[in-house]
């Protein structure tokens, strides 16, 4: 009688799944990679370095929507990173108990609303907020989007270093403590430095996610493939390479060079996302949740 | 001698479990105090009350009063870090932060004032001295302080406590998790800081505590059994609990007579 050892049969059934995964990224890339093929050739550099998306001419340069994608992630990281790290810095080392637990459960839950929702909170509060406040014409603009993402990211940046400080020994903690120094004092020289990598991790993790969101970006950054005069105005209308292929994907499927003009986004946003995240995992490395007696400081 | 700690119907608890029950005790001021008894008697809890650090567990609460200097450790107007690095604290097992030898050792140190003043590096080649290990790294004091030894490592912790100058040392079995040989340097070195300072150890080696107490503290079941100088309870324990420890017999039942 056949007896399959489970160990091995639990060794199949993980590498056939690493297989698998791996098989569809390497798929998606080489895709992406011969669908963009012709746009490169045509335009060469000038895809990444031209300002000018003008499909009637055939005529396609990505820089608008580059500049947008790397803007709205810049303004997303300026917000979120001291607020998500604020907050975890609060819920890991100074609530305790239930009102940590609460905290931390809600902060997970906003981290899975989908971006439509964000996308609509933003077009019925942000965009009117941020005209009204700025006294601007529109209130679609780069920085709209880039402070709803800064809003979305939030929670998973402070999540994922919250989880970073609490995998810190409690011993550490009280080294630094009976050593004279107090609360604030081992917060900033022992457990923020502890969990640097942790930290540095969720940040990257957030920021891929910031790289590739998708609906919301659209539904309020104005869609305008042009760069802003001057170019540091994030308070204009703007392109992000993630809401460009959201309104053009569907249509120019097919359509000859724009179609692979669009893959070359794709195909820009796919690197840069999964390099992110790759090096986000391999920083972040075996950050797990530890309990320890000696947490929950309160003195 | 003066006294430097006294406590006065002292109780410690976790959650609702008294861990110490209404202790009385007197710690004098200057030499080697032993806090001695069997495995959960509360002896590391009693000496970490001490310097309040028992206070960072979250249930950990206290009756009675806990005086250090005549002063209540418990005043609203005392610093707890004031007082934390007067009476400093070296835990059983040594844990080094990340980072070189040297940034270990200065750790407690580098946001003092006075301590920046007179220099970094020679506080740590000071205090390096003092736990006899500058022989032994002073010529990789950059190096990451994770390489050392168990032993090394456990000097390193007590020269990081010594830097930051307190006048008072607990130690809560430093020795437990080291070979003989580190032990004894251990040893030998508490001996050494007992002449200039006032120690207080937490051991359950009844021979380290002979070779280096002059006062011993003896706790069972959360309540200090006996206290005194160390050669009267060793040679002639009163509590019936400590002449059984001391002479390493198990504890006898309490209503049984006194066994001649």
């Amino acid at each position: 009688m056949f007896h399959l050892n489970k160990d091995r049969a639990a060794g199949i059934v993980l590498g056939t799944s690493f297989l698998i995964t791996m098989a569809l990224a390497l798929f998606i890339l080489a895709f992406l990679l011969a669908e963009s093929l012709p746009v490169l050739r045509e335009e060469g550099l000038s895809f990444i370095t031209g300002q000018v998306w003008y499909v009637a001419g055939d005529i396609y340069g990505a820089l608008p929507m580059i500049y947008g994608t790397l803007a709205v992630t810049l303004l997303a990281l300026i917000i979120a990173l001291p607020l998500g790290i604020g907050s975890a810095v609060i819920t890991s080392e100074i609530l305790t108990g239930r009102t940590r637990h609460i905290v931390k459960s809600l902060m997970e839950m906003l981290a899975a609303i989908p971006g439509v929702v964000y996308g609509l909170i933003g077009i019925a509060l942000l965009t009117t907020s941020v005209r009204d406040l700025f006294g601007l014409m529109d209130g679609n603009t780069i920085f709209t989007a880039g402070l709803l993402l800064g809003i979305m990211i939030l929670p998973t940046i402070m999540t994922l270093s919250d989880d970073a400080m609490r995998s810190l020994p409690g011993e550490l903690r009280a080294q630094g403590r009976v050593l004279g120094l107090s609360h604030g004092q081992t917060i900033r020289r022992v457990v923020l430095p502890g969990s640097i990598k942790g930290i540095t991790g969720a940040v990257l993790l957030g920021v891929s996610r910031a790289m590739g969101e998708t609906i919301s970006v659209m539904l309020v950054i104005g869609s305008l493939d042009r760069l802003p005069t001057p170019i540091y105005n994030v308070f204009t209308s703007g392109q992000s390479i993630t809401s460009k292929l959201g309104r053009e994907g569907a249509e120019g499927l097919g359509l000859g060079l724009q179609w692979s003009a669009l893959a070359g986004l794709g195909l820009m946003l796919f690197i840069s996302v999964m390099a992110l995240t790759f090096t986000g995992n391999i920083i972040r490395g075996g950050v797990r949740p530890k309990k320890s007696k000696n947490h929950e400081v309160t003195g | 001698m003066s006294e430097l700690f006294r406590l006065t119907k002292t109780s410690l608890y976790f959650g609702n479990t008294p861990v110490i029950h209404e202790a009385n005790l007197t710690i004098k001021n200057g030499g080697i105090t032993c806090i001695i008894g069997p495995s959960g008697a509360g002896k590391s809890t009693l000496l970490r009350s001490l310097n309040r650090m028992n206070d960072l567990i979250a249930d950990f609460h206290h009756k009675g009063t806990i005086m250090y200097n005549n002063r209540d450790i418990y005043d609203k107007g005392l610093r707890l870090e004031g007082l934390r690095r007067e009476v400093g604290l070296v835990f059983q097992k040594p844990c080094l932060f990340p980072g070189s030898i040297h940034d270990n050792v200065i750790f407690g140190i580098r946001h003092i004032r006075e301590k920046k003043k007179e220099g970094f590096k020679v506080i740590a080649e000071r205090t390096l001295k003092a736990v006899g290990l500058w022989d032994e790294v002073h010529n990789r004091l950059d190096s990451p302080a994770i390489g050392l030894s168990e032993g090394q490592a456990q000097r390193l912790a007590i020269a990081r406590a010594l830097a930051v100058g307190p006048k008072t040392l607990l130690l809560d079995e430093p020795t437990s998790s080291l070979d003989h040989r580190s032990a004894r340097a251990i040893e030998t070195l508490v001996k050494e800081l007992g002449r200039t300072m006032t120690i207080v150890i937490v051991t359950h080696k009844l021979e380290q505590a002979k070779a280096l107490a002059d006062d011993v503290v003896f706790i069972c079941e959360g309540k200090i059994c006996e206290a005194g100088e160390a050669a009267n309870i060793f040679s002639h324990p009163e509590n019936i609990e400590t002449r059984c420890y001391i002479e390493g017999s198990p504890p006898l039942d309490p209503t049984l007579p006194y066994p001649e």
